[in-house]
């Protein structure tokens, strides 16, 4: 069977645009704050190269980082395609790997079912934690973007309470408090495909297309879409808006939490403090510079993994930590560089 | 008992500045989702400011400058080109959230601790009486003055306020820059006087709780004051329970508490239906035909 894949030509114009503009924006941006930071130019850019795509271990490490944030944006775009404005991202993430960890370890289920279950309660909690900010919304208007903000704080309150309370485990003999919990067993992990990159990377893969013909091949995107675009033409056409707008929402957080079950069964197996690492945050603006199309995500993930990556092996040069922050920033200003390419051209036609 | 009320009420100024900026740029159109990163870059630009000078106030002054920076970029983009607010709103977070803490080691030594505060008066520090004058302003402009009317108009109507001769670009450009720099300011505050230092979680979501207060206020000042009021005593009794021991909750669900309490009041006020005041023309560009 033949797929053609659909995306439209003005957006991968745009994407190839955006791509050669944020290549450009890293390397400025690399050499200023070398040169602030009194870094030798030539050493930091080797540096940032030998960890991301100059070496095979390089790029085994990027493309672990890229796999919670293709699930996410995955996710994310669902949401945006509907008109919710779901930046509970991280919020959903820290659910999922709550609901994977608790399966896998408390139910004492044999292996291959705990995996199951734990992939069946990450999706189901995920989604049901973001499916309430999206009936909010929809029922009674209440502002997404700040209920799904809020929302994030309250779910890593409950992540960092479980790994210091409850869930706490301490390995035999050991010096010093790290909050985390107990080891994941052996036979519930993802194997490896070659370490450090699990076989999570396969089922974010996936899920690519699994969103892709959700989207743009089935009754259930078509109706999404129009819900976010027109949600008068969807009542029209006799679309229930509250349902599938929440439905929406649901397979939005549902897709986030698959994204901290990643990180639990095949990157960290266990819970411990920092394991969502801003994945959330990162992925909103990935959905947004990929146009929400499930085929572009996979590649902006990779680029923002990659400047990840980069960043924080530079900081073994002594540069400050938050240059990934200040980079990232930039970078998504940059990504709207074709729109005002295109804005700037219209002005001249003006005059 | 007084300084009961001044230490439970010691964030007011932070959640109050940054709310009255949100609220002013809000009113004119346009939306700053940034102020947590504005915030951040308004805390270092704070402290720098008092590294160099030695007074507070230009402590904060440095701190609403940043902010107006960041007002400056939100303009340029969203109100002159037209972009979406929310995305750049977004990005605007990473960037001045970024640069914050990429700036900090590099401007100022590593344990950086202010050794004074801002002086008091019947128990209340001067930025405090600073917000409420501010909130006071802002009323008086709203309601009695010819700009305060152009600011309205440019949030429900720009069409119709280009008629009438307003420059709807040139509002919102100075409600921005305003809004924005008051966030900075915010942020400056809460480096210089509450905590006296440096942090990387130093913002802990203040920031979107002033965005939640707009909503909650229903875009009137006072609606405003009053919400920065009640989330500033949630903030502030949260805080003196942590430091007593007095701990009802474990400590990480302490935390939250405000942020469950904008859930909880939005949509408590969302299912009773209440006009949420929200501007029409809030979140669109405007576009001279």
């Amino acid at each position: 069977m033949k797929v053609k894949l659909e995306v439209q030509r003005s957006h991968l114009v745009m994407g190839l645009l955006n791509v050669a503009a944020i290549i450009g924006a890293v390397i400025i941006v690399v050499a200023l704050s070398s040169v602030i930071s009194g870094v030798d130019l030539e050493k930091s850019f080797a540096t940032f190269f030998r960890y991301t795509v100059g070496s095979q271990s390089g790029i085994l490490y990027v493309l672990k980082r890229t796999t919670p944030l293709i699930l996410a944006s995955l996710g994310l775009a669902i949401a945006f395609k509907s008109g919710f404005w779901n930046i509970g991202a991280e919020g959903q993430i820290a659910i999922g790997a709550i609901a994977t960890t608790g399966t896998c370890l408390f139910l004492g289920l044999p292996d291959a079912v705990a995996v199951a279950a734990a992939f069946i309660l990450a999706f189901v909690f995920a989604g049901i934690y973001s499916g309430v900010s999206g009936f909010l919304k929809v029922k009674w208007d209440v502002n997404d973007i700040v209920v799904t903000m809020m929302m994030n704080f309250i779910a890593l309150a409950l992540f960092h309470y479980l790994i210091s309370g409850p869930w706490f485990w301490q390995q035999a003999g050991a010096v010093g408090l790290y909050s985390r919990t107990a080891p994941i067993p052996e036979g519930m992990r993802f194997p490896f495909i070659s370490p450090p990159l699990s076989s999570a990377f396969i089922m974010a893969i996936i899920f690519i297309f699994i969103v892709y013909f959700l989207l743009k091949k089935s009754v259930l995107g078509y109706q999404l879409r129009v819900v976010g675009d027109n949600p008068m033409t969807a009542l029209c056409q006799g679309i229930n808006v509250r349902r599938i707008f929440t439905l929406g929402a649901i397979l939005s957080g549902g897709l986030c939490g698959l994204a901290g079950m990643s990180l639990v069964l095949g990157e960290f197996f266990r819970m411990q403090a920092g394991i969502t690492g801003n994945y959330g945050f990162f992925a909103i603006p990935i959905a947004i510079f990929c146009r929400n199309e499930p085929v572009l995500i996979p590649f902006g993930s990779f680029l923002v993994a990659v400047i990840i990556e980069g960043t924080l092996s530079l900081t073994t040069l002594g540069m400050p930590s938050a240059l990934s922050e200040v980079l990232l920033g930039i970078l998504f200003l940059v990504v709207f560089f074709p729109e005002l390419v295109g804005w700037i051209k219209k002005r001249r036609k003006k005059e | 008992m007084i300084d009961v009320i001044s230490s439970v009420l010691s964030y007011f100024p932070v959640i109050g500045l940054a709310a009255l900026g949100g609220l002013i740029g809000q009113k004119a159109g346009v939306y700053n989702i940034a102020v947590e990163g504005i915030m951040m870059a308004g805390a270092v630009g704070g402290l720098y400011g008092y590294f160099i000078s030695g007074s507070l106030w230009i402590g904060l002054l440095v701190g609403f400058l940043w902010g107006v920076f960041f007002g400056v970029l939100l303009s340029l983009l969203t109100v002159n080109w037209r972009l979406n607010q929310i995305v750049i709103g977004f990005t605007l977070w990473f960037l001045a959230e970024g640069l914050g803490k990429f700036l900090f080691p590099i401007l100022l030594p590593g344990a950086f601790k202010i050794p004074e505060r801002f002086g008091y008066l019947f128990g209340f520090d001067h930025v405090f009486y600073l917000t409420i004058a501010l909130f006071v302003i802002t009323v008086i402009i709203f309601r009695w003055t010819k700009q305060g009317l152009a600011i309205h108009v440019a949030g429900e109507s720009p069409e119709v306020g280009d008629i009438a001769g307003i420059n709807i670009f040139r509002v919102r450009w100075i409600c921005n820059i305003i809004g924005a720099g008051l966030m900075g300011m915010a942020g400056a505050y809460l480096a210089d006087h509450v905590l006296q230092g440096f942090n990387y979680q130093m913002i802990a979501g203040y920031g979107w709780v002033a965005f939640a207060i707009v909503l909650f206020g229903r875009f009137s000042p006072i609606g405003v004051l009053l919400g920065s009021l009640f989330f500033s005593s949630l903030i502030g009794i949260q805080t003196r329970l942590q430091v007593a021991g007095v701990l009802f909750l474990p400590s990480e669900f302490m935390v939250v508490i405000p942020h469950i309490g904008v859930v909880a009041v939005l949509a408590i006020i969302g299912i009773l239906g209440k006009k949420s005041g929200i501007p029409s023309a809030l979140g669109v560009p405007y576009k001279r035909e």
